[in-house]
């Protein structure tokens, strides 16, 4: 898997208000990769990783996926590229709280055609694998918020995504946490998939082996 | 993924029980009264598809009854044609008996074209006593003052309700009578002047016979009234305080369907951008809300039953056109909500 981003610019547009979130990003990423993107709030660390992960469309400049123009991509094939490609993390965990844990690991399956009794099986052995087996009924507003995190990436990893990206994922963590969700990412990382995290707290994680890049006021600086 | 959706959404359904409920009140109370409000327009306004009819005012100006043979042969002149009267006898002469327990009923002489009246069909009924069904009666004939009238029952299809409209009671027993030609001046010869008072007050003349219009109000200078053609008040009372008031409401409950649904997708909205995010298009997730338009119309069905509505006039039809127009609405609202738009905003929000 190979993203090129090329000349990529990015305006929010109000009524009275505009606003240059990216401008003339390029960049390539290669599968293997660890990239971390650092930056201050505001930056275009999320807007770049809306980009990236076919969410945003509305940029100027070429983004291509295997050079796949993404432009050139229906919804539909938007919508499975979402699913077979990218798997995404939040920073506040994007869980639904009225859900059980189950309900929220099983999205990305569903949208992949898994039966629900793959889906179950599929689920529980994630939830195993990252210690959570235990509380596949359980809602996500009963667990504690390094289990909550833990839930968000099983959410990512168990439909096995080519590129993971991860906003701000450590950002409601404690130091010890935070080591922890990082090395469960980089656990899965494989020659053939990347992880891309954007944060603003680089300087606190013990980062080694990544690809830095700083974003400043929608500028990209490597 | 469609099948898993629809679900997905039905298993939404549990958790908005009072929403359904609400939407379901305002959806029934919409159809009601439009169904109503269109009901009233049409027998008022449109009556008899399109005709209009002139109504009149009577002012008593004289003491002098001034009742006289050429004036109920004109008023039988002009009720002859495009022209339709009624009055109501309380009592019957005593010489008619119209059930096992009953002496008495009510008498509705109808004079002129009953067409007019909303009455189909109104052909043949003329020189006729006609009793309702709810009652059978003993007596064969019926006389009233000069004249005699052979009682019959109501023909199969006979649609008396516009004239029931005027006094329907259940629990009374009731004749009408469709005087022929000439049998108005008889029966009002030399007879109490209520009676010719009623059928003065109740004539409706067809609005684009303005010859025959002209020829009633002259009969004014002949009797102690003094007769004015009326504008419609209950049709003016429908365009000036009804027909806004309806709109106006309808409006309200619209809008009020358009705030409950525009809520319920707000709050789904995270759940439904978790789902893009990880593979959802649009048409599925659009299918993830369709069963809750869909269950607030089937309710709609059920409470409209439950009151036993369906009998009144153009409530189907309605009640079709309004939850027809409710499930295209939701739908283009769930459309709109699931812009890319939203969902980067809502990203952003959650960053």
């Amino acid at each position: 898997m190979k993203l090129t981003l090329r000349q990529v610019s990015r305006i929010y547009r109000r009524r009275h208000f505009e606003k240059s979130a990216l401008d003339k990003v390029s960049l390539s990423i290669r599968s293997g990769e660890r990239i971390l993107i650092s930056g201050p709030s505001g930056s275009g660390k999320t807007t770049l990783l809306n980009i990236m992960g076919l969410i945003d469309t509305d940029y100027s400049g070429l983004y291509s996926l295997d050079g796949q123009d993404a432009r050139e991509l229906s919804g539909r094939q938007r919508a499975a590229c979402r699913n077979r490609i990218f798997g995404c993390i939040f920073q506040d965990y994007a869980l639904l709280e009225n859900e059980s844990v189950f309900e929220n690991v099983r999205i990305p399956l569903i949208y992949a055609g898994y039966s629900l009794r793959d889906q179950r099986r599929l689920v529980q052995a994630q939830l195993d694998r990252l210690e959570l087996g235990a509380y596949l009924r359980q809602r996500p507003r009963d667990l504690s918020g390094g289990q909550r995190q833990r839930v968000a990436i099983a959410r990512v990893l168990v439909h096995q995504p080519a590129v993971i990206l991860a906003d701000e994922p450590f950002s409601a963590l404690d130091p010890a946490l935070r080591r922890d969700v990082l090395s469960l990412l980089e656990q899965y990382l494989t020659p053939e998939r990347c992880l891309i995290i954007a944060t603003h707290q680089a300087d606190s994680l013990p980062l080694s082996g990544y690809r830095r890049l700083t974003l400043t006021e929608g500028q990209l600086q490597a | 993924m469609f099948l898993t959706n629809l679900k997905l959404g039905l298993k939404d359904l549990s958790r908005m029980k009072l929403w359904l409920l609400t939407l379901t009140y305002c959806l029934a109370t919409l159809c009601y009264l439009l169904a109503a409000g269109l009901g009233s327009w049409q027998q008022e306004v449109i009556l008899g598809g399109g005709l209009k009819v002139t109504r009149f005012s009577l002012t008593p100006v004289s003491f002098d009854t001034g009742v006289t043979t050429d004036l109920l042969n004109q008023l039988d002149d002009i009720l002859a044609d495009h022209a339709f009267s009624y009055a109501v006898l309380d009592n019957q002469d005593g010489n008619s008996t119209f059930s096992a327990i009953r002496q008495d009923a009510t008498i509705y002489l109808v004079a002129g074209d009953a067409s007019l009246a909303g009455i189909k069909p109104a052909e043949g009924l003329a020189g006729q006593a006609y009793y309702n069904s709810a009652y059978s009666t003993t007596a064969k004939n019926l006389r009233l003052r000069d004249l005699t009238f052979t009682f019959t029952s109501l023909p199969a299809g006979l649609d008396l309700s516009t004239l029931n409209g005027l006094s329907q009671t259940d629990d009374q027993a009731e004749v009408y009578i469709f005087l022929a030609p000439q049998q108005l001046a008889v029966l009002l010869d030399k007879q109490p002047y209520d009676l010719l008072a009623q059928f003065l007050t109740n004539t409706r003349i067809l609005s684009q016979d303005q010859a025959r219009v002209q020829a009633f109000t002259g009969l004014g200078s002949q009797t102690l009234f003094d007769i004015s053609p009326l504008a419609n008040d209950e049709t003016l009372f429908l365009v000036y305080y009804l027909a806004p008031f309806i709109l106006l409401s309808s409006l309200l409950l619209a809008l009020t369907l358009v705030v409950l649904t525009r809520a319920r997708l707000a709050d789904m909205l995270r759940t439904l951008t978790l789902h893009y995010l990880h593979g959802g298009d649009r048409l599925a997730l659009n299918l993830r809300f369709l069963p809750v338009p869909l269950t607030v119309c089937l309710l709609t069905l059920l409470l409209l039953s439950l009151l036993r509505l369906w009998s009144y006039p153009r409530l189907p039809l309605v009640t079709s056109l309004v939850l027809l127009g409710f499930v295209l609405l939701a739908e283009l609202m769930v459309f709109v909500a699931l812009r890319q738009k939203s969902f980067i905003n809502r990203i952003r929000a959650e960053g």
